[in-house]
């Protein structure tokens, strides 16, 4: 153990600051994996289902254990309620699991209710999304911070529909730089804080892995950003809104712990969720205007 | 699930009640022998004239005794003939008056202060008896001298440290000078800093508490058989109470040390008439942290320091009639900031001022009017870049409490009123981002109306058989100016209710039943038994497994009803070796109702509903447990040994499935132990060491991928434990000078000498990559305090 000055003046005022040890080392019982849907359905686009399983929290992940992660042996079905379609099995190494079922007939309209059925191994799982009318930014700019340089935030300003509950998610792809859309910090937002005003995001860059969640927040001067502006129901966004809640506040001494994720797929043990997204791309340039 | 007795219902109920006295009151009476004379007066102090109160009374070979009560009045009932009265109280001389008895005298008697050892070991000897005789079942009284034998770690004598080691009493864990009291929450421990509440007596994230050492009288808790004089909380009432200046001469204290030095100056206004008290203590990290910084190239800048002042002054207007003045202030400021786009303050502070007059109507009757006024203030700021966001939480506190203190042959008689006008505002949310103010429910205050009607007796029914019996009446309402908002799940606005000015939102009135009852089966055991019953209207949640100054009061409303409990005690007291030690078993059971919790997943500021008690949900607490005391009262070596096994485990309908769950605090096993030796007149050494079970807490049980994001699947609410707390603080006392005029000391103190972890919070790290497929899991935990040693340099003159 060091004992330093600094230990000595510094730890008793700034829990910051303070030793992080190893925890203490805790007993697992036996834990029941339960199916994890991640299914969303944009507008304009065909649907897409990634199907995994939860696993004990002292399971290492490693390419040998993925396997045993990845549900490739379901019968998924999406239907509008007119017309419906199966949905088939693709290798995708952009995705987590890499496996991923999509479809190639039924695409996504704004105003329509979208449901989900998934047969595996005799149970049925279930649930229903509804795409809402896209919402649009009425300016995009970006802004170098005072002091950072090269460094930077994107803003959005748009004006919320007063007369509707609004729920909305913001993604960004830095073209050349990440191979997805990633959701910004804090990117699920509901209006109640803004309803019916015109109000200004602040788009801080997520990290592309909740491993390294300390990954800078800014754009860098010269990135050509591309960014998804979606709109959800209420359900849709009850589950991004408790699971970012639950990344980011994991042992976070400001909030209480063992946070519920508010899942809207029905059926024995399963997780997850099935959502529709109204949508509009921009992509913009970060520079200083 | 609130009781609201309906009008009927209340009188039947006094009617009860006053039945019950009168009985009581009756059959005493009626063993009261006749024939007897009282023997009257008041115990003081030679030097400087003050009032003696609580000094001991007592006639030799017998176990009759009283305490001097209020303004150092006695009164003690003898039959005819001789018999000598044994005079006592801590840190003074002992005084023996022979009186014959033909008739009721008066009899005045001042006492002087002890420097000799001898004297000392025969006060704690009469003190040790109390532990038999004193019906009270759970309560405890410490003066300033014992505890001035606590550590004083890294230069500061702390009485809150002191309760934590008592039975019963756990200490809440790192950066915490909260404390849980048999199984109940924070919240339920009433501390009353002279006649005001403080609300959060914390300093510096719980490392100190707000009661400067150096300038209290004594300090008493009750944790079960409560008389009905003190009410307003669930688990327990600590009264600490700052003494009077000398009004003889002007006198001074103070200490140096690493953290911060302290000041005390008292004198006379007028001779043997009035008195000043003036304290302040403050910390000077702040002063010497930037080279430090510079020093060890921190680029994050840190900011903090605590003040506090205490004023004092006695006013003797005559014989009958005394005004005491009672002032407190006192702020911690923490800043922090990372680079130019984070930044994080928090800021907070206690008021506390109260103007007590005692009277004294007759030799058997006095009054106490107290008026006082808390002033509480929490501000939480952190901006990140355009995102500037705090939270303030303020509470204004102003009543009074008018006391009146009869005592008649057998009978101790206290009964009075208290009324509290409350003004609160919860966790007021401000935010903007960039230009624009963003809306967070409605920053509202709150209003209520608290106030008490009580009566208790205490009842010496025969040498060996003593009640203590009380009612007390509460009354609680909510008023306007206050809005309700009707909320549908969407979170949308369905309706709104507007309460005006002084319009009254909803009110409750509760009695408050209080048994106590001791029997001697000797002259060194007893056994006690204590029935309670209180009502809080007060209530503070704490948010997580971490405890932070940010956790607010909110007050009782439609629908956060108000909490309530029973508890039932029992014990067997026992004085071995001519009261060297003293030993005790207490059990104890108590039921809680209308308990507060946070809902999961509330982060502060940030899931503010419309109403401000929307994040809370309700159940219900069961506690229960057995207490074992030890003391050493005499000799080289002293101390005391604390051991608690308890239970405490909680229910409610909204959290974990609505299936029973250990309570955060609910720890089997709580050991304490202090030790004191004397070495010679240069030297003491002293030393305490506790353990405790860890906290109970929440912990995934797996998880899972989603959109490239690991997230946590959680069991059992609380199913997981911490690991255990314990840690060992030892000190070293020499003194260098000591005269007359001036004496001094050196302090060296370690705290947590072994250097123990205890953990603070837990959290998990996930190290790896998802897309080379590798990822591991681990959980750390975050400790406060490492070993710290100190030394202060103390003086008096």
């Amino acid at each position: 153990m060091k004992i330093s000055i600094k230990n000595i003046f510094l730890l008793p005022i700034v829990f910051c600051y303070l030793q992080c040890d190893t925890g203490p080392t805790i007993d697992y019982t036996l834990y029941e994996p339960k199916l994890v849907v991640d299914g969303w359905i944009e507008a304009g686009n065909f649907p897409k289902v990634i199907l995994s399983k939860s696993y004990s929290y002292f399971d290492d992940i490693d390419s040998a254990t993925v396997r045993q992660l990845v549900e490739t042996k379901a019968k998924i079905t999406v239907s509008d309620g007119v017309e419906s379609e199966v949905l088939t099995l693709k290798k995708d190494e952009n995705y987590f699991p890499p496996y991923i079922y999509s479809g190639t007939d039924l695409k996504g309209e704004a105003g329509k209710t979208y449901t989900l059925k998934i047969e595996l191994r005799g149970e049925v799982y279930t649930s229903s999304t509804t795409i809402p009318p896209a919402a649009s930014f009425e300016d995009l700019w970006y802004e170098v911070l005072p002091g950072k340089d090269t460094l930077g935030f994107i803003y959005g300003k748009f004006t919320d529909n007063p007369d509707t509950d609004n729920y909305y998610r913001i993604f960004t792809q830095r073209i050349g730089k990440d191979s997805r859309y990633i959701p910004v910090y804090l990117s699920a937002i509901g209006d109640q804080s803004f309803n019916g005003k015109t109000f200004t995001f602040s788009l801080l860059r997520g990290p592309d892995n909740f491993t390294d969640v300390a990954d800078d927040l800014y754009f860098t001067v010269g990135d050509s950003v591309r960014i998804k502006f979606c709109t959800m129901d209420k359900a849709h966004f009850d589950f991004w809104r408790t699971l970012e809640r639950e990344l980011y506040v994991v042992g976070n001494p400001f909030s209480s712990a063992g946070n519920e994720i508010i899942s809207n797929i029905k059926g024995k043990k399963a997780i997850g969720v099935w959502g529709g997204y109204g949508v509009k791309f921009y992509t913009i340039k970060a520079k200083e205007r | 699930m609130v009781y609201l007795p309906s009008a009927d219902k209340v009188r039947s109920m006094l009617k009860t009640t006053s039945l019950l006295l009168s009985f009581l009151t009756i059959i005493s009476w009626q063993t009261y022998a006749q024939g007897k004379f009282k023997i009257s007066g008041i115990v003081i102090d030679a030097e400087s004239g003050k009032a003696l109160v609580g000094a001991n009374v007592s006639v030799k070979n017998s176990t009759k005794g009283v305490i001097a009560g209020d303004s150092a009045a006695y009164q003690i009932w003898l039959s005819p003939g001789a018999h000598t009265l044994v005079f006592s109280f801590i840190g003074f001389g002992q005084k023996e008056l022979e009186v014959i008895v033909d008739r009721s005298i008066s009899l005045n008697v001042s006492l002087s202060p002890t420097v000799s050892n001898l004297d000392e070991v025969m006060i704690t000897d009469n003190k040790a008896e109390e532990n038999i005789s004193k019906t009270e079942i759970g309560s405890i009284t410490l003066s300033k001298k014992e505890l001035e034998t606590l550590p004083y770690l890294l230069g500061e004598m702390d009485p809150i440290r002191i309760l934590q080691l008592m039975p019963g009493v756990q200490t809440a864990g790192e950066g915490n000078t909260g404390f849980y009291v048999r199984g109940g929450a924070v919240d339920q421990n009433l501390m009353v800093l002279d006649n005001s509440i403080v609300y959060n007596p914390s300093h510096l994230f719980g490392f100190f508490s707000v009661f400067n050492g150096s300038t209290i009288n004594d300090l008493e808790m009750h944790k079960g058989g409560i008389p009905s004089y003190y009410g307003g909380r669930l688990s327990s009432f600590t009264k600490i109470t700052t003494r009077k200046g000398n009004d003889q001469k002007v006198k001074g204290e103070g200490g140096i040390g690493i953290l911060s030095s302290n000041l005390l100056l008292e004198g006379p206004i007028k001779k043997n008439k009035g008195s000043f008290l003036v304290a302040g203590r403050r910390t000077y990290i702040d002063l010497f942290i930037d080279p430090i910084r510079e020093l060890f190239s921190v680029p994050e800048k840190i900011d903090y320091y605590f003040y506090d002042l205490n004023i004092n002054a006695d006013y003797r207007i005559n014989e009958r009639n005394q005004l005491s003045f009672r002032a407190y202030l006192g702020k911690d400021d923490f800043y922090f900031n990372k680079d130019n786009n984070f930044a994080n303050t928090i800021r907070w502070g206690n008021g506390t001022a109260s103007l007590r007059w005692s009277h004294i109507f007759t030799d058997n009757l006095t009054g106490e009017l107290s008026l006082s006024t808390v002033l509480y203030d929490m501000d939480f700021g952190a901006s990140i870049n355009t995102y500037q966001f705090n939270i303030v939480s303020d509470i204004r506190d102003n009543g009074f409490q008018y006391l009146l203190d009869l005592q008649k042959r057998k009978h101790h008689l206290v009964f009075g009123t208290t009324y509290t006008h409350h003004k609160l505002r919860p966790n007021n949310v401000g935010a903007t981002s960039d230009d624009v103010s963003l809306e967070f429910g409605n920053n509202e205050q709150l209003f209520a109306h608290e106030a008490s009607l009580f009566l208790n007796d205490k009842i010496t029914l025969t040498e060996k058989l003593e009640i203590n019996a009380g009612i007390r009446y509460t009354y609680y309402s909510q008023f306007g100016p206050f809005t309700r908002y009707a909320v549908d799940d969407n979170l949308q606005l369905l309706d709104t209710v507007v309460y005006r000015k002084n319009e009254r939102v909803v009110h409750y009135v509760n009695p408050e039943p209080r048994l106590s009852v001791r029997f001697n089966l000797n002259q060194v055991s007893s056994l006690k038994a204590a029935y309670d019953r209180g009502y809080q209207y007060m209530h503070m949640a704490p948010l997580s497994s971490a405890s932070l100054p940010m956790d607010v009061w909110v007050t009782s409303s439609t629908k956060v009803k108000p909490q309530y409990g029973d508890q039932f005690s029992t014990g067997y007291f026992r004085n071995f070796n001519e009261n060297m030690f003293e030993s005790s078993l207490v059990l104890y059971y108590k039921v809680m109702h209308n308990q507060l919790e946070y809902k999961d997943g509330v982060i502060v500021g940030y899931s503010r509903g419309f109403n401000y008690d929307d994040a809370f949900v309700f159940g219900k607490g069961i506690s229960y447990g057995a207490e074992v005391l030890i003391k050493k009262n005499t000799g080289k070596v002293t101390g005391t040994a604390a051991y608690t096994l308890s239970r405490t485990m909680r229910e409610f309908e909204d959290l974990n499935q609505g299936n029973p769950f250990p309570a955060k605090y609910d720890r089997l096993h709580d050991i304490s132990l202090m030790c004191n030796y004397k070495q010679s007149n240069k030297w003491t050494f002293s030393g305490v060491f506790v353990y405790g079970t860890g906290n109970a807490l929440n912990l995934p049980v797996a998880r899972y991928i989603i959109q490239g994001s690991i997230v946590n699947e959680y069991g059992e609410r609380n199913s997981f434990r911490m690991p255990a707390y314990h840690r060992l603080d030892l000190a070293a006392t020499y003194i260098a000078r000591k005269s007359e005029r001036f004496e001094s000391a050196w302090i060296f103190s370690v705290y947590n000498l072994y250097n123990r972890r205890n953990p603070y919070y837990i959290y998990f790290e996930t190290k790896g990559d998802l897309k080379e497929y590798k990822l591991e899991t681990s959980i750390r935990q975050v400790s406060l305090f490492p070993v710290l040693p100190s030394v202060t340099y103390r003086f008096k003159f």
